[in-house]
């Protein structure tokens, strides 16, 4: 292609303005799809499976591997049933490796709260800042960057937690936390989490409660059954909504804290041989099950990757359908510049130099909307990937 | 530089469709001459200046332009020389309405591949300047009118110096007033380089300055 050539392109692109501009566009928004599908994935795969890596070992209950995956390591979705905690206590007296439980059934803003231990904290390798501390009393909380910024707060701030069962007559009331993190921002699903003890998450769940000490004489009215070791009272008992130096005490958990529900146990194995032990005992028993998260996330991969190839072969109809419209417009486009088609022979251009320079001009079109499409796909993964992870 | 002669002889040009094909016996234009070829509408006239500028090749006959007979070229060919040794100047002035007047006037050479020398340039600015589009350079041809136009044309067709400038009804589309100072502009230029100057018209009244007429007869039958 020639100097003079590509200038006469220009030209007569620039000449026709609206026909130039809308044709890129055409191109742009054709490609823009599949180019920011295919960057989307890339990412989300690179993220889940560095996340997966780093979680190799998972425990739960058994039912679907792949909602257990998602669960434990992406904090999205329920789980059927709960394990109960003597299963992590064990895993730690073994020696084998650390157990971090993972206690995921409330939530803050619709955020998910995590309850866990401050092992999770040295897991993940999250550094605090000074005056930051992981949260270790009752209704502490660390926000994750994501959440932290989409809810303007910071250490000090103070987040109520949602309330789930409005109709719940036994009473289902919020619980104020206090932040004492915000933990930096790293991509991964900790960004939009909030981070709890395991007493808090029991508490917000309702396995455990705090309020005012009831004396049966005075507070007769509040009392459904008495007997000489216990009370029962009714729902109009008022729960405590904040945890104070005042009600601190009050605070407390009915039944064997070895059955306590946690919904997912991740094993920080010592080494390799630890890991393979611990997966081995896990396995015996019938009411757990061991996932291996590369192993499962392979497997779900390997389904979103088949919805996607359908999304290509629609792709590439469309690329199909829009080069046949461009041909088409071409040829229409010599038609209305017959004329100047015209007056290019006969002052001499050379054979094929009209079709060299609508070429070129298609070219150049094609090479703007193509151009434009992936600047549009980088803005477009971007703007998605500093959300939240799109999982169910 | 110095002018082509030209040389027909037994032309015979069948258009596709046509009933009655163009014939012209015989016509012999000395290098450097002024010639005005007359004749009435249909007579061949638009079609004998295609042949002499090998846009069209004729169904039999002798074209011959200076050493060079042009039926014989192959397309490819022809449209070479034609870049290098012909300039045309049409009714409609033909200028490209997306490009400005001075590269209008580059084009021939554009078509060759080629950017204009800085010689060039100055040539045109020179020719540009006589022609009194001086000023006008930098504007698209839809903001000149009609006698600027034809004008920016002649520059286009001299960009090269061509030893044989060919006009179709150059004055066709202008006043008497204009089509007389494109021809005068014409004929300055041919005396400054010694080109041959063929002119298509069927205007007898600017037929001043021609150094003979060629009169086509009513051949087409």
């Amino acid at each position: 292609m020639s100097g003079p050539m590509l200038r006469l392109a220009l030209r007569s692109l620039a000449h026709h303005k609206v026909r130039t501009v809308v044709l890129a566009l055409c191109i742009a928004l054709v490609g823009v799809l599949p180019a920011a599908v295919d960057g989307l994935l890339d990412l989300y795969r690179a993220r889940l499976e560095a996340r997966a890596l780093s979680t190799p070992l998972v425990v739960g209950a058994p039912g679907s591997r792949s909602d257990l995956l998602i669960h434990a390591l992406y904090y999205r979705g329920e789980v059927e049933r709960t394990i109960e905690m003597k299963v992590a206590m064990e895993a730690g007296e073994s020696g084998l490796g650390v157990p971090i439980p993972i206690h995921l059934e409330g939530s803050v803003n619709q955020y998910p709260l995590v309850g866990t231990t401050p092992d999770y904290q040295e897991f993940r390798g999250i550094r605090l800042a000074q005056e930051h501390h992981w949260p270790q009393r009752l209704a502490e909380a660390a926000l994750g960057a994501g959440v932290a910024r989409s809810l303007d707060l910071t250490v000090g701030g103070t987040i109520a937690t949602d309330v789930h069962k409005l109709h719940d007559l036994a009473g289902s009331y919020p619980l104020l936390l206090k932040v004492t993190a915000v933990l930096p921002a790293t991509g991964t699903p900790d960004d939009d989490a909030v981070f709890v003890s395991l007493h808090t998450s029991w508490v917000v769940t309702g396995e455990g409660h705090g309020h005012l000490e009831i004396d049966p004489e005075k507070d007769f009215h509040l009392v459904l059954e008495s007997k000489s070791n216990h009370v029962t009272a009714s729902a109009a008992v008022v729960e405590a909504v904040e945890v104070t130096p005042e009600n601190e005490d009050s605070f407390h958990f009915h039944g064997d804290p070895d059955q306590l529900p946690i919904t997912a146990l991740i094993i920080d194995a010592k080494d390799a041989e630890g890991a393979t032990i611990l997966r081995s005992r896990f396995r015996r028993q019938k009411d757990l099950q061991t996932i291996d998260s590369m192993v499962e996330l392979k497997e779900l991969l390997t389904v979103v990757m088949r919805a996607k190839a359908i999304l290509d072969a629609n792709s590439m109809l469309v690329i199909v359908a829009t080069t046949l419209l461009l041909i088409l417009i071409v040829t229409l486009d010599v038609k209305v510049r017959e004329r100047e088609v015209k007056t290019l022979e006969r002052i001499g251009a050379p054979r094929g130099f009209v079709a060299r320079l609508l070429f070129t001009e298609v070219a150049i079109v094609v090479l703007a909307g193509g151009v434009l499409s992936y600047l549009l796909a980088i803005a477009a993964i971007r703007f998605i990937a500093e959300g939240p992870l799109l999982l169910p | 530089m110095t002018g082509s002669s030209v040389s027909v002889i037994d032309l015979v040009h069948r258009h596709v469709g046509q009933q009655h094909p163009v014939r012209v016996e015989k016509i012999a234009i000395e290098a450097g001459e002024k010639v005005a070829i007359m004749g009435p509408s249909g007579c061949g006239k638009t079609t004998l200046l295609s042949c002499i500028a090998g846009i069209l090749s004729p169904s039999s006959g002798e074209v011959q332009v200076g050493e060079i007979r042009i039926d014989q070229l192959s397309d490819a060919r022809r449209r070479k020389f034609r870049r290098e040794h012909i300039g045309l100047v049409f009714q409609e002035f033909e200028l490209l309405e997306h490009i400005d007047v001075m590269e209008n006037s580059f084009l021939p050479l554009w078509l060759d591949g080629r950017e204009p020398t800085e010689e060039e340039q100055a040539k045109l600015i020179e020719r540009s300047r006589r022609c009194g589009i001086e000023d006008l350079l930098h504007r698209k041809p839809r903001a000149l009118s009609q006698g600027e136009r034809q004008r920016a044309a002649v520059c286009r067709a001299l960009m090269t110096s061509p030893s044989l400038i060919l006009a179709d009804e150059p004055t066709g589309s202008l006043d008497g007033a204009s089509g007389r100072a494109v021809l005068d502009l014409l004929f300055e230029e041919a005396d400054l380089t010694g080109a041959t100057v063929i002119v298509v018209t069927h205007d007898s009244t600017i037929l001043d300055g021609f150094d003979r007429v060629e009169a086509l007869a009513g051949s087409a039958s």
